[in-house]
């Protein structure tokens, strides 16, 4: 089985996340990092390929410089990566991020491609099941297990409603996943060190035969108009008593404001 | 040791003086990529083990750091270094005055790599080449573990060993450069330094390699 991995390199969520004047992400000031609900469906990619010899390729677009990102998700495991980067794709809307990694999918050989949930930076959420459409294939999303079913399908457990529903569905196919999937494993020194030596293709729009204007920023169909960072919280209380004690007193500090 | 991995290792490998420990010289490579190809090619293996032993990592320089300035926790006593790699610590001990010194590495370049090294540095080393964590702890007066916490499935194993180890008795020194599979309990810090690797293993060259003891299953908490 071929599975191509949607990552997405965004910036680190401890470093100081902005925007720039223009509305757009400040990619310089932190450094990028795997999605962190990518790395979920790259496990469970990465069990695919321990179980059934599935092959794991990633598939990113972002700016230059998101190399190191990728690097990460080779030591976990997967073979290769393909960056798609491009000084016109600064400012792409959901829109535009479809249609450049569902071109670039036309260009690799895939049975299975596997999208988080959403990004931590952009959290639209819907990119996997945009390129399904755009592709024309069949989409699970929610999916909390997957598993081969035979050379030509995929099985997989999905939150449905209040429950859970398993359903199996044909190959080639998208299926996003969600943190259900399994804790991402830690990189071996092994994975790190033989990361170095792996494929990592990069893609202009050109490669992909994507005209710089119609997809990008110059072809964004949203774009930001204001920005407001989350309101201030006050700082937490640490009750380090003993737990009964701790409980007994954090009891108290609800009733005292009312919460019970 | 077989003869073709002591020339495996002399052929992939230049001696020269351990930064940090200028007095030690071991047999060591500048990249570990292309060395760890040619293991692979060399033993038939495209699963073959890093070749750990031609670096010396941040674990063991700390612990060598630590025992020329501590001779006295290691001289006139029995010392085991498990995962031993390049002989390093087990050089270290041997030169800190150290009755007898056991090296342990199942790499069978390890293997050939430390005998080369020991003897580089005119220290009397004994090279065991099989898994010891399979067994019993021996019976020694110290265990050295330098960097053995890069990898969980070993770090799994390691731990309960040492602690094992501790509880026949054996004092047990391990050096880590800050791996994430270190233990979070149960370690006294003895010392950090700051140990010169290289980036071809790190993703700095300057790390702080710490020394810590592993304590009793009595006051471990």
């Amino acid at each position: 089985m071929r599975i191509v991995v949607l990552v997405k390199p965004v910036p680190d969520a401890t470093g100081q996340e902005r925007l720039g004047p223009d509305g757009r992400l400040d990619r310089s000031a932190a450094p990028p990092v795997l999605n962190g609900n990518d790395e979920y469906t790259l496990e469970a990619a990465l069990r695919l390929a321990d179980s059934q010899g599935a092959e794991v390729t990633l598939l990113a677009m972002g700016p230059a410089g998101s190399q190191d990102a990728l690097r990460k998700g080779l030591a976990m495991g997967a073979a290769r990566a393909v960056l798609v980067t491009d000084l016109a794709l600064a400012g792409s809307c959901a829109l535009s991020t479809m249609e450049v990694l569902a071109a670039a999918l036309r260009a690799i050989p895939f049975d299975l491609v596997l999208a988080g949930a959403d990004s931590a930076d952009g959290g639209g959420g819907v990119v996997g099941a945009g390129i399904a459409t755009l592709l024309d294939l069949p989409l699970v999303s929610g999916a909390a297990a997957i598993d081969a079913a035979g050379e030509a399908a995929v099985r997989v457990r999905r939150i449905a409603g209040g429950g859970e529903e398993t359903v199996e569905v044909p190959l080639p196919a998208v299926v996003v996943g969600t943190q259900l999937l399994g804790e991402p494993r830690y990189p071996t020194l092994k994975g790190i060190m033989g990361a170095r030596a792996k494929e990592m293709a990069v893609r202009s729009l050109a490669d992909l035969g994507l005209a710089p204007g119609d997809v990008g920023g110059a072809a964004a169909t949203t774009v930001v108009l204001a920005q407001r960072p989350p309101a201030a919280r006050a700082a937490a209380r640490v009750v380090r008593e003993a737990p009964d004690a701790a409980a007994r007193e954090i009891v108290d500090l609800l009733i005292a404001r009312g919460a019970i | 040791m077989p003869a073709s991995s002591r020339a495996f290792v002399l052929r992939h490998t230049r001696l020269r003086p351990v930064p940090g420990l200028e007095e030690v010289r071991l047999h060591l490579a500048d990249e570990v990529l292309a060395l760890w190809r040619a293991a692979q090619v060399e033993t038939g293996d495209p699963d073959a083990p890093l070749p750990y032993w031609a670096f010396a990592w941040g674990g063991g320089l700390a612990i060598g750091r630590w025992l020329r300035e501590h001779a006295e926790a290691v001289g006139g006593r029995r010392v085991l270094d498990l995962g031993s790699g390049s002989g390093l610590c087990a050089i270290a001990a041997a030169r800190a005055g150290a009755a007898g010194v056991t090296a342990v590495d199942i790499d069978p370049f390890a293997v050939a790599a430390i005998a080369l090294n020991a003897r580089a540095n005119a220290c009397r080393v004994a090279v065991i080449g099989r898994d010891l964590l399979d067994e019993e702890p021996p019976d020694v007066d110290v265990v050295l573990a330098g960097d053995c916490w890069y990898d969980a499935r070993l770090a799994g194993r390691v731990l309960p060993w040492l602690r094992r180890a501790r509880a026949r008795g054996s004092e047990v020194l391990v050096g880590d450069p800050g791996r994430r599979h270190l233990p979070t309990g149960g370690l006294v810090e003895l010392a950090a330094y700051a140990v010169r690797t290289t980036t071809e293993l790190e993703d700095l060259d300057l790390k702080t390699g710490r020394v810590f003891a592993l304590r009793d299953a009595l006051s471990a908490s």
